[in-house]
């Protein structure tokens, strides 16, 4: 009964990390940056819809989308300034300049709201939808919906939309792309305003079961990676199924295992695809990334 | 630029930069070393330590991490296995510290072996997000495994009073020149690691890995090797903390901050010169100490923000490193009247 639970858990929370690893893999596929900051913007839109919740009584669902909007805008404006300058530097610099820029924003946010947990309380936060055998946390099914809503209009955009085929033209072949007329660099913009933007929807969406923190980001770091690694680098749909697995591989061992040892299988996870994907991980983008 | 103007010239200034460079680097050691007849206070040769200590621990990484451009954010791994081999050989065995940091360099190399040869295989980023994730691993097993490490509580050095022979001094000055000469020991590895046969493989490795391999160099082999004296490196530092500091937790063991410190200070001082990553520690190892001991409560985070910036902005202006830098003022200043 309890696995059972654990299993419905784990595919709803499984949901969110998908929605916030598809924003990295396309960052990835169509930019080759692995944003060491995305966890910061999933933490801005948290306290997005924190302060719309506090000033406008906003429900966080609702604020989610101008949640999602404002760090959009944020993304284009820090793509402009720090990425774009670096997109053909060696990783050392790439990988440093969005490690910078983690820290500026956890502790910009730490500076100017304080370490104190920050959460809101919504009617639905406490319901729970009996199921035979089960119950499903009201918020977390919300949570569900949103980002699956968000996630399909993503794909619709990626496939029945010129813009988004440009952009998955850039992902494929660059110097193709711009033959044929594509601005990457408009792309790059983007992509990376997007790949934050559905972070920062997805901060706002789980706030109503979980607590804003500046430091929040960081717990969901390496789960992000290792959906987007086990899912193949850049590819979205890789990432949305990757999502659902690690959400219940997630939740699934904590009855099993002792509670600090519930990342672990995670991490173990991770490092193993990361080593064991056949041909390599870089091949694999190259074939995956359609 | 202005050295490239013509290839004749270019040769002498070249030697010239190579002197100029060790008599800089020798300069700044002067100044850190003479620090005791300077600063006045018990809290300033305690900075004065730590800008030897993470500097060592800098210029460790910066073999592997500046040289060979494979950037590692899991090295807090083998400061952790340094600082934990000193403290458990101390505690349950009552072996001397003298003993207990080289232990622990030994096994930091196994260590570093054994997570090399699985790792080496990922490129560029991966290569980073691998380490990450072992970092994490380590964190999670050590705070798991209480009945060996101690768990959350951490490990505390017993007092011991004056025992030179167990690491235990009776004035906060010796630590500072057990400190220096580690770091001076570091920065002739450094140097030896630069203009050796493994330097000059370690650098075709980060100009181009497939050119490198073409030309008969085996990468595993250079990055393992470099790995090894890297990790060992890194392991004198987290030893030498271990006892400096006297206490150590999983969560201070593998923090995220000390694998990204010594990677700051190297990107900040200047990734492809041997005395780069120390110049950076001491210029911000002070930096951060006096921040942090001004800025506290909801000012607090400012420090590390000013951190990051600094990060940013180094890499957009400045990507070659202050080292750099420094040098260019140095020969202008030098040449200026002619």
């Amino acid at each position: 009964m309890a696995l059972y639970q654990a299993l419905l858990n784990g595919l709803l929370i499984g949901g969110v990390y998908a929605l916030i690893s598809i924003g990295l893999t396309l960052v990835f596929g169509v930019m080759d940056i692995v944003n060491f900051a995305q966890g910061e913007f999933l933490m801005i839109g948290m306290f997005l819809a924190f302060f719309a919740h506090q000033l406008f009584g906003l429900d966080p669902l609702v604020a989610s989308v101008g949640a999602g909007l404002l760090v959009f805008a944020l993304g284009v404006l820090v793509e402009r300034v720090i990425i774009d300058p670096i997109i053909e530097a060696p990783p050392l610099a790439q990988i440093f300049a969005t490690v910078g820029l983690s820290i500026v924003l956890s502790n910009a946010a730490a500076a100017a709201f304080g370490n104190e947990y920050h959460g809101v309380t919504t009617p639905y936060g406490a319901v729970s939808v009996p199921l035979p055998g089960a119950h499903l946390s009201l918020s977390y099914l919300l949570a569900f919906a949103c980002a699956a809503v968000a996630a399909s209009l993503l794909y619709l955009f990626l496939n029945w939309t010129d813009l988004g085929r440009a952009m998955r033209a850039t992902a494929q072949n660059r110097n193709a792309a711009v033959l044929l007329g594509i601005n990457p660099r408009a792309m790059y913009m983007l992509a990376f305003g997007l790949g934050v933007g559905l972070a920062g929807f997805a901060g706002a969406v789980i706030l109503p079961y979980t607590v804003a923190y500046p430091a929040i980001g960081s717990q969901f770091v390496l789960i992000m990676y290792t959906v987007v690694v086990l899912g193949g680098l850049g590819s979205v749909r890789g990432a949305a199924v990757a999502g659902l697995v690690i959400g219940v591989v997630q939740s699934v061992s904590t009855v099993f295992l002792a509670t600090e040892l519930q990342n672990l299988v995670v991490f173990v996870i991770f490092v193993a695809a990361l080593i064991l994907v056949p041909g390599g991980v870089l091949q694999n983008v190259r074939l995956r990334r359609a | 630029m202005s050295d490239s103007v013509a290839p004749s010239l270019s040769v002498p200034s070249r030697r010239g930069r190579r002197g100029a460079e060790v008599a800089l680097a020798l300069a700044l050691l002067a100044l850190l070393l003479a620090a005791p007849f300077y600063v006045g206070t018990e809290f300033a040769l305690r900075i004065a330590t730590l800008c030897c200590l993470f500097g060592t621990m800098s210029l460790g990484w910066n073999l592997l991490g500046g040289y060979a451009n494979q950037i590692s954010l899991g090295h807090a791994v083998f400061f952790a296995v340094g600082a934990y081999t000193t403290g458990l050989l101390e505690i349950d065995l009552h072996v001397t510290p003298w003993l207990g940091i080289p232990a622990g360099m030994g096994l930091a190399v196994l260590v570093g072996i054994g997570i090399g040869i699985p790792t080496f295989r990922l490129a560029g980023h991966y290569f980073a997000l691998g380490t990450l994730a072992l970092l994490q691993i380590g964190d999670i097993l050590f705070t798991y495994y209480r009945q060996f490490t101690g768990g959350t509580l951490g490990l505390t050095l017993p007092i011991l009073g004056y025992r030179p022979e167990m690491f235990s001094f009776k004035y906060p000055i010796w630590y500072f020149y057990v400190a220096a000469g580690m770091m001076v020991g570091a920065l002739l590895a450094s140097r030896l690691v630069l203009r050796s046969g493994l330097g000059y493989r370690l650098r075709a490795i980060k100009e181009n890995p497939l050119a490198a391999q073409l030309a008969g160099i085996d990468l595993l082999r250079t990055k393992l090797t470099a790995l090894a004296i890297s990790a060992a490196v890194v392991a004198a530092g987290g030893g030498f903390y271990l006892q400096f500091i006297q206490f150590i937790d999983p969560d201070s063991a593998f923090s995220f901050q000390t694998s990204i410190n010594m990677a700051l200070f190297a990107i900040i001082g200047g990734v492809n010169s041997w005395w780069g990553p120390a110049l950076g520690a001491m210029l911000l190892v002070p930096l951060s100490e006096y921040t942090s001991l001004q800025l506290t409560g909801r000012l607090a985070p400012l420090g590390p923000l000013a951190y990051g910036l600094l990060l940013i902005l180094v890499i957009l202006l400045r990507p070659r490193g202050l080292a750099e830098w420094l040098l260019r003022l140095w020969e202008r200043l030098w040449r200026s009247p002619a």
